[in-house]
Formats: structure tokens, sequence, C-alpha cells
């Protein structure tokens, strides 16, 4: 498993990703073109996520740099251009995200490119718990555990994040949507679900004045 | 498709007028024709006026009359010659001749001196007769005298004399008045003097008569004479 | 349809009309006056024809008809053999109408002849009997004893067939000439017409795109005159649409110049605050949060101030006032923070401007920052107040970085920075400069820009002075 390339001359956005992809994927951040070309030289990486809009050498210039590596590129920029869209896939990009991104599209988009390049592993595991991501299935001992898509996706959101303290009311929003209709009590409803057909009574624990949290694995 | 389809209609239609309107111009010159025609066939003429009639009261005067149709029916003469006439129809007329000289000079018309002689009347003639206006005239070829009169009234219309003697000229004017007396048209009171271009002619004309008169000495012959004129020959003799 | 057939058409059309109105006027004209000059010489004839029966008459004296009868044909006969066919027939009446004897052709009937007679001596008549005319004219005889009355019919025919042939050639004179004449007019139209067609050819490409099409009509009349406006008109609208697209360019430019710089920071923010209120953090991470989320709002708030001015700049109406230049030199000093070099101004008398004494001052002082962002080699920036020609000429200059020519071109525009990273570190959003030129242009002037790379850069501005 190697580090995640991340180049972009705004600090603030480069962190910003670095905490988004952590702690599922080791980041590495560089801050023009020239740093990016030496740290591609010296090292592996599994994805570089690039800013097209560098000072001196711009993003489409340094995947004349990249391409021999076979590393796959995602670019982040602020045009929505078609035209420069097309330009960017055409020098090579794997995909194209767009500023402002929200956190979770780019983990989505960073899970879903490397399970498909096969650079991490199909499954989620957690303790005794297997999580398919593509067929969306969820096996506890081997044993296929049926779960609603709501709770699905309440599982997911928790494993993302597992290690901190989510709160209730965002935690609600990023499963149910902004304009549900549903009251808040059925996320509390959920969580004692997924407790009970996942046997994750103690490692899925409400915090208080919070919300809840998922404990990280070892 | 549609739009193209009546502007071809109305192309079409445009030329079809013009085509139209040009036949119909190119008939207007004979439709005109008709149509003049019409007007000319169905209104009463009006005769041009012919000029130089002679007045009703003066055509009663025979030889006004006379003269001024002998305008319209002169030219049908016949001829005779010298040998062509009874030697007593000859003597008839030599005596006729010599008569009506005789009375012209009685008259005051042609001046004594001029009187011609018995001796003028020998010799070869020309008897010119015209039946239709009435007129007769006789020319002889050695005296080249001249003679013409109207035969109903007897009066002499023209006569001609050789002569080398110009002076009888002076009393043209006399002369010319002695002829009208002689002529029986002393009536007419409207003669105007007239100044023909040949300065050797003395004439008058009268409008009521159409009649113009004239007197003249050419070189080496006395004429005075008496003939129809109309207004328009007139002023082409006068020039 | 075409304008060059609407001439020709219209052409021809007169043409034939003038044609035909003329030929008929003309055609009568000849034909009356033949008929006229046949009048007058019928007139005669059938005067002397009068007066010739009357003398035949009156030679035979009697009272019976018979005899006058035989008089009458005895004339006919001899009027044949002395004239031949052009003897005009006759017919002659007595007092009541009774024909006594008549050699008229027998489609004029005696009603006809009678009638005509009657109308008097001053009149006549003409009358078409099939295909053939005749001229009647009727006289009472005189010097006959009783009233006999004299009828001569002369024939016209001649007269109408001349007619009918003179109309027949000019139908087919008049289709010759419009024959030829709607050739001549056609090409004459289409010749006169070209420039016309020339012009649209022109005026269509410039409606598709083709800004450059010109007409070239060399005739120095009316159209020539008009294919050169026409010509001019295409040269400014060419330049205009050529000023439009560059101002598009510039818009496209601007637009997405400054999108960029809205969206980081905005991606920053709702980053990060999306970060604090998802889950609960370690305090490092609260901090770095928070940090980021004040100076990338910051960043904002100084990017909209500058555009707003900028923009404020170009709907408001400067006032420019008498202004001394040393206040406005001491409103500098006081305004610029702590600088790592020395500033040196200068101003060389008492210099009084016309200027907006804030507006003047921000304009210096970005000036200044910039000098002192170049970093020059001495750690110096001179600010100069120099008298000229046109009025007070202030510059600041610097032995810095400089730029180079390429860089000078664009340096003026809306968001463009020579050195991005730099820039952003010490807060520059690239609408420094273009905020002076505005300042500068609000003032009547322009800003003066003169720079070589490593060897440094001065910016000036002329400003009017102010009259006392």
């Amino acid at each position: 498993m190697n580090p995640v390339l991340i180049v972009d001359d705004e600090k603030a956005i480069a962190d910003l990703i670095e905490i988004t992809l952590q702690p599922d994927y080791q980041c590495v951040k560089a801050y023009s073109g020239e740093q990016a070309a030496d740290l591609i030289e010296s090292r592996k990486f599994d994805l570089i996520l690039l800013d097209v809009m560098l000072p001196g050498v711009d993003g489409i210039s340094l995947m004349e740099y990249i391409r021999p590596t076979g590393t796959p590129v995602i670019f982040i920029t602020a045009k929505t251009a078609v035209e420069d869209r097309v330009r960017g896939l055409r020098a090579g990009a794997y995909d194209y995200i767009v500023k402002p991104f929200a956190a979770d599209e780019l983990l989505a988009r960073v899970d879903g490119l490397m399970r498909h390049m096969g650079l991490r592993s199909e499954t989620i595991r957690l303790w005794d718990v297997c999580i398919d991501p593509r067929t969306h299935t969820v096996s506890k001992g081997g044993v296929p555990v049926s779960l609603t898509p709501r709770e699905y996706d309440l599982l997911m959101v928790l494993v993302r994040n597992r290690g901190a303290a989510l709160y209730r009311d965002v935690l609600f929003e990023r499963v149910w949507g902004l304009d549900s209709d549903a009251a808040i009590r059925t996320l509390d409803i959920h969580i004692s679900r997924l407790r009970k057909k996942l046997g994750w009574s103690g490692r899925l624990r409400a915090v208080p004045k919070i919300g809840y949290i998922l404990e990280e694995s070892e | 498709m549609k739009k193209s389809w009546l502007d071809c209609l109305k192309n079409g239609s445009i030329l079809l007028l013009t085509l139209l309107c040009c036949t119909l111009f190119l008939r207007i010159p004979k439709l005109w024709g008709r149509w003049c025609d019409e007007r000319l066939l169905n209104t009463p003429l009006q005769r041009p006026a012919v000029e130089g009639m002679l007045s009703p009261e003066e055509k009663e005067i025979p030889l006004l009359n006379a003269l001024y149709k002998k305008r319209y029916l002169g030219g049908n003469s016949t001829y005779k010659s010298s040998g062509e006439i009874s030697a007593s129809e000859e003597a008839q007329l030599k005596e006729k001749v010599s008569e009506m000289i005789g009375r012209l000079v009685e008259a005051g018309v042609i001046p004594a001196e001029l009187a011609p002689g018995e001796e003028s009347f020998a010799g070869e003639y020309q008897l010119k007769s015209d039946e239709l206006s009435g007129f007769e005239s006789i020319h002889f070829e050695k005296s080249r005298i001249v003679v013409e009169w109207h035969k109903e009234t007897g009066r002499v219309i023209g006569c001609q004399v050789p002569t080398e003697n110009a002076e009888a000229l002076k009393d043209a004017s006399v002369l010319l008045e002695n002829y009208k007396t002689y002529l029986e048209i002393e009536n007419l009171d409207d003669w105007k003097q007239s100044d023909p271009k040949n300065g050797s002619v003395q004439a008058c004309w009268s409008e009521k008569g159409q009649a113009y008169l004239h007197c003249s000495g050419k070189p080496n012959c006395f004429e005075i004479g008496i003939i129809s004129l109309p207004p328009v020959e007139m002023k082409k003799l006068d020039g | 349809m075409k304008f060059a057939q609407k001439l020709t058409i219209a052409i021809l059309l007169l043409l034939c009309l003038a044609l035909s109105v003329g030929g008929a006027f003309s055609i009568q004209q000849n034909f009356a006056h033949a008929l006229a000059v046949a009048e007058k010489q019928d007139t005669l004839l059938h005067l002397r024809e009068c007066y010739s029966m009357e003398r035949a008459l009156t030679k035979t004296q009697e009272k019976k008809n018979t005899e006058k009868f035989l008089a009458a044909q005895q004339y006919a006969l001899e009027q044949q053999a002395a004239f031949g066919q052009s003897s005009p027939p006759f017919t002659l009446f007595s007092a009541t109408g009774t024909p006594i004897y008549s050699n008229i052709p027998w489609q004029v009937t005696y009603m006809e002849q009678w009638q005509t007679a009657q109308m008097g001596r001053n009149s006549g008549r003409y009358l078409k009997k099939e295909d053939r005319y005749f001229l009647l004219l009727g006289s009472p005889l005189e010097e006959t004893g009783e009233n006999l009355w004299f009828v001569n019919a002369f024939e016209v025919t001649d007269l109408f067939s001349e007619r009918e042939r003179q109309l027949r050639q000019y139908g087919v004179l008049e289709l010759a000439v419009l024959a030829l004449a709607g050739i001549a007019a056609a090409l004459v139209a289409r010749l006169l017409t070209r420039p016309l067609r020339r012009l649209e050819q022109a005026s269509r490409k410039i409606a598709q795109g083709t800004y450059s099409s010109r007409v070239q009509i060399s005739s120095k009349d009316e159209l020539g005159r008009l294919g050169e406006s026409f010509n001019a008109m295409a040269g400014a609208v060419e330049e205009h649409m050529a000023a439009l697209e560059e101002e598009g360019q510039k818009q496209k430019r601007f637009v997405a110049a400054f999108t960029h710089e809205i969206k980081t920071p905005m991606t920053a923010i709702l980053g990060y605050a999306n970060l604090l209120r998802s889950a609960e953090q370690p305090a490092e991470k609260r901090q770095l949060a928070a940090n980021y989320i004040y100076h990338e709002a910051n960043r904002l708030e100084h990017l909209s101030r500058s555009l707003l001015a900028l923009l404020g700049l170009e709907k408001e109406t400067v006032r420019l006032e008498p202004t001394a230049l040393s206040a406005v030199l001491a409103d500098l000093r006081r305004s610029l923070p702590k600088l790592d070099i020395e500033l040196q101004t200068q101003c060389e008398g008492e210099g009084r401007v016309l200027a907006d004494r804030v507006l003047l001052v921000d304009l210096l002082r970005n000036l200044v920052l910039n000098a002192v962002n170049a970093q020059p080699a001495d750690g110096v920036v001179r600010v100069q107040c120099k008298p000229t020609a046109g009025g007070w000429l202030v510059t600041v200059a610097d032995k810095g970085r400089g730029m180079s020519p390429k860089e000078l071109e664009k340096v003026l525009e809306p968001f463009y920075r020579v050195d991005k990273s730099r820039a952003r570190e010490s807060g520059g959003n690239g609408l420094g400069l273009s905020l002076c030129d505005r300042i500068a242009k609000a003032h009547g002037s322009a800003l003066q820009i003169e720079s070589s790379p490593g060897k440094g850069t001065v910016v000036s501005v002329l400003l009017k002075e102010a009259e006392e």
C-alpha cells in the first residue's frame, strides 16, 4: 500500500484533503509542480490528486511526467467548462472533481477508484464483519446479514468516520438527506438495529451531548 | 416551398399582364382608326370651300359666267386650220373677226394706230373652238394677230396685235376703262389696280367678278384681254 | 421579381404605349390629310362635273326625262371615252328625287344619294359598302330650267387600303422595335443593377459573419458613393465586432479568474466547517480548521472589497479637487504598515494637482506595496513628484525583480499575478494594479509602467496641475 500524493499550491486545500482521506489513506503533500515531480521520481504512489491550476508547471504538463508511472490521477479544479474537463480526461486523468467539493464525495471517488484498481481490498473488514461495497452486502462471521438500504448507508458513514464522535443531527443529515420528513428519532432506532444485527453493542456507542461513535478496529 | 410557388405565380401573372398590355397597346392604332372611321361615316362632311367662286348676281352676267365656267370647262378644244372649212364659212368668219376688231377700235379699246387692216386677216390661220365653254379663237399666221371671243355675247375677251409702236401704252388705263364699257361690266365697282412684276403690263382685278383685265405692250405686240382668275392665282401674279 | 426585370418590363410597356399612340396618331394624321386632299380635289372635280352636266343638258332644252336621260347617258359615254376609269360616276335626279340616269355602283342606294344631295352644296358624305368607301357629293344644277340634282360618288377605297397597309407595316415595325428594345433594356438593366447585386452579396456575407467582405463599384455616380459608404460601414462593423470580441474575451477571462478566486477559499471554508460540525475533533484539528476558516474568509473579504472598489470606480464619477502633493505623500506614509525597506519620498516644489485625495493615496499605497513585494536589491522604494509640460509626474520606482515584456502586457488585467504563489502569501489577489489603473483613468490619466527583468520597475502617472 503506497501513499496518496496530494498536489495543490493552496495549503488549506491540501490539508483539507489529507484530513478527509485519513485514516484510510496515507497522504503526502506537494505544494508545487516541481515538488511533485521530485516526489514522483523518488517514491511510488497509489493515487495522485492533482490541482490543475498550479503556478509554474501546470497540472496538464505534469501529466506527461506521471503517465509513464501508470499512477491514476484525479484532477481537482475550479474550472467547470466542458472543454477543460475533456482536456483533462484526454490528458490521461482518471476522473475530475470540481471545487468546491464535498468531503464525502471526494472520499467516495477515491475509494471507488482504489477498489477498481485493485489497490485496496474489495471488501472492508471490521472485526468479524465483512462489507462488500460493490454488492452492498454485509456478512458477519461468514453469515450474510440483511440490512435495509438506510441501515447500509448509516453503516458506511459510521465505518468511514470510525474513531470520531459524530454529531447526531449531522449524522442524520448525511444519511437521510437535508429534506427528509422523518424524525431524528429514526436515527436512534437504526443505530440500535445495527448494533443488534452486527453484535456491535460495545463498539457502536452513544456519546453524551454529541451523538454516536464507532470505535477503531485494531 | 410555398413561398417560392407564390412568387412564381406572381411573376408569371406579371409577365402575363405585361403581354396582355402589349397586345392591347399594339391594337391601339387600328382601334383608333376604326373609331375615327365611325365618326367619318356618320357625320356629314363639311365640303372644303372653293375659292374664287362667282357670286350669284354676277353669274347673271353671261360673259362673266362663261369666263368663270371656262376655268373648269376649258380644255376640250377642237382645231381647224385654214384649209378645213368651206370658203363661205371662212369669209363669214373673217368678216366677223374684222367686225369685232372694228368695234374694239370704235370703243377705244384698241388704239386707232394699231388697228389691223384687211390684209391682216389674209393667209393661213388656225381656228380653235371650245364648244363646252363657248369660246372661239383665231390665230393668223402672217400677221400674227390673235383674237379670242365669247360666242354667245360676241365679245372679244383677248386680242393680240403685233406692233412696233409701243407708245400706245401711255393711255393704258383709258383703254382698260373703255374695255370695261365695251364688255358691259361697268357695274363691277371693286376693281383693284394690280402691279404685276412685269412693268409693262397694266392690269386690274375684280373680286366680285373674279375677272382680271390686262393691257400690255409686250415687245412688239399689243395685247388686251380679260380672264377669270381666282384670288390665289392673283396673288401669284402680284408676287 | 428582380429589379432589373421590373425595369425592363416598365421600359417595354412605356415604349409599347408610346409607339402605339404615336403610330396611331401619325398614321391617322396621314390618313386625314390624304382624305382632305381627296376632298378638295373631288370638290373641284364635282364642280366641274356639275358645270359640264349643265352644259350638256342646256343643249337639249327638252323637258322630258327621257331626253334628259339620253343626254346624260351621252355625257357619261363621252366622259368614259375621254377619261376612262377616272371619270367619276354620277346620278342625275329630278326635282322629286327620281333618278333619271345613274352609273354609280349599285351598292350605294338611291336613298343614300338623294339624302346626300339634299344636304346641300356645302355638305358631303362618306359611305362604306362592303369593302369599298365612297365620298358622295351632291349639288343642285343651275341653268337647266327645273331643279335637277347631280350627285357624284368618288371611290376613296385606296386611301383606306393604304392606311391598312401602313398600320400593318407599323405593327410589324413596332414588334421588331419592342423585341430589340426588350433585349437592350434587359442588358442595360442587368448592367446597371450589377452594383446592387454586388452590394447584396457583400451584405449577405457580412450578415453571415465574414466582416472582411467589401464591395467594388467603380462608377462615379450615386451607386459608386453608395459602394464607398457601404465599405466604410463594413469597416466600422468589422472594427466593432473585433472590439466586442476582445471585450467578450476579457470578460470571459475576468469571470474565469474571479470564479477561481472565489471557489478556492469557499472550498476550504466549507470543508473545514463541515469537518467541525460532523464529528468531534481533537483540539489541534479544531484549531487548524478554525484558523483556515478565518484566513480564507478574510481573503474573500479582501477580494470582495477590491472588487467593489473596482466596480464602484466604473460607475461613479470621481470629483477632482485641488490637492497638495505634500499632503498626499504624508498620508501615504501614514497608511503604510511597517516595511522592511526604506521609503524615499521627494517632491520638486509645492505641487498642487487635481485629484481625489483618498483615491490617490490608495493608488500610491498599492504601487508602493507592489514595489516592496518585488524585493528591491538596494532595499529602497522611491516616490517622486516632478513638474512637466502636461502636469505633475508622480513615479514609484524600485530595483526589484522587474517584469518581462510579455508579463507587462497582461499586468494591468484584473486578477493577473506575475508570481501566483508568492502573491497569495502576501494576500494579493491580483486586483491591485487594475484598481490603480482605474484610479489613474478616473484622474484623466493612465499608468505607465517601465520594467525590465532583474533591473527594476518604474510606475508613473501624470496628474493635472490645479489652476489657482
